[in-house]
């Protein structure tokens, strides 16, 4: 006997945002890169927004959902890539959680997109680090690359978290 | 931008910066003192910035080694092709001046090493 899942109205929206994600992930994967591992993150926009306008859970589904489809469109799929983009999500979601609840608990530390991207940007090349110095490159050279990474992704973030102002006041209007 | 957004911004700028200056700083290669090894035994250590001349028994006989002005060299050793004495002054942490027939090497030692990623 078949059993028949439903899918909820939420459910959809998710699936829907996530495919944006996913989009935005897999159209980067396209631009060229000065670097290996310097990208501007755009789907990182659609977290933030949704952290803004649905909560910290929607944020979670999606951007888990994004990394996990968007490694198997680009191939990388249990690659070492597919590892850092992974614990750079959960290194980011962590800290978009951590901040969420300063933001709600403590009025004066409210943060609005801007501080949410930069500070997943920010959690994001850290875990980076952190994994890619314990799994692949356990060598103290690799700290010397922080202040260029940190740098890409403090741009980056900042950038990401303008346009995230913009698609938030958009969405209220 | 709420005063949060800009006190996440002011602290990332700062981590930055902080971890700029952590990584990246320049080391400190400035001499200190000389140490003169004869048949790989370390023989006599010298403040690299006290002008003398020192002589050194090898196995072959007798170098000597010049200090002056915070840099070393060999100004005579009884080798016969005089490698040590062509290679010249040296005057940075790390560096390193050899006799090779006679045994004798003399390395600058200071904070940091100079790492002559040329020649290494």
């Amino acid at each position: 006997m078949m059993q028949k899942l439903e899918a909820s109205r939420d459910d959809v929206r998710i699936a829907a945002l996530a495919v944006l994600a996913i989009t935005l992930h897999v159209m980067e994967g396209a631009f060229p890169s000065p670097l290996p591992g310097i990208k501007p993150g755009i789907s990182n926009i659609i977290t933030v927004v949704v952290l803004c306008q649905a909560g910290w859970e929607w944020a979670v589904w999606i951007t888990i959902l994004r990394v996990l489809v968007g490694s198997v469109v680009l191939g990388t799929f249990l690659s070492p890539t597919f590892v850092l983009s992974l614990s750079g999500a959960c290194g980011a979601l962590i800290a978009l959680g951590v901040g969420s609840v300063f933001s709600r608990r403590i009025p004066i530390l409210k943060l609005g997109p801007l501080g949410y991207s930069v500070l997943a940007s920010g959690a994001h090349i850290g875990a980076q680090f952190l994994v890619a110095y314990m799994l692949f490159i356990p060598h103290i050279g690799l700290l010397k690359l922080i202040p260029l990474f940190g740098g890409a992704a403090l741009v980056f973030g900042a950038l990401n978290g303008m346009i995230s102002v913009k698609v938030v006041q958009y969405l209220n209007k | 931008m709420t005063f949060g957004d800009l006190l996440i911004l002011l602290v990332s700028v700062g981590l930055l910066l902080f971890a700029s200056l952590a990584v990246w700083q320049t080391n400190d290669t400035r001499p200190d003192r000389l140490v003169i090894a004869s048949g790989g035994k370390i023989v006599s250590e010298l403040d690299i910035h006290q002008d003398q001349v020192v002589e050194i028994d090898g196995l072959l006989g007798v170098s000597e080694l010049e200090i002056r002005d915070g840099r070393a060299r060999f100004r005579d050793s009884p080798c016969s092709n005089r490698q040590c004495i062509l290679r010249g002054w040296v005057s940075e942490s790390g560096d390193t001046v050899i006799c090779l027939p006679n045994r004798i090497s003399a390395t600058i030692t200071g904070v940091d090493t100079y790492y002559d990623a040329v020649n290494f």
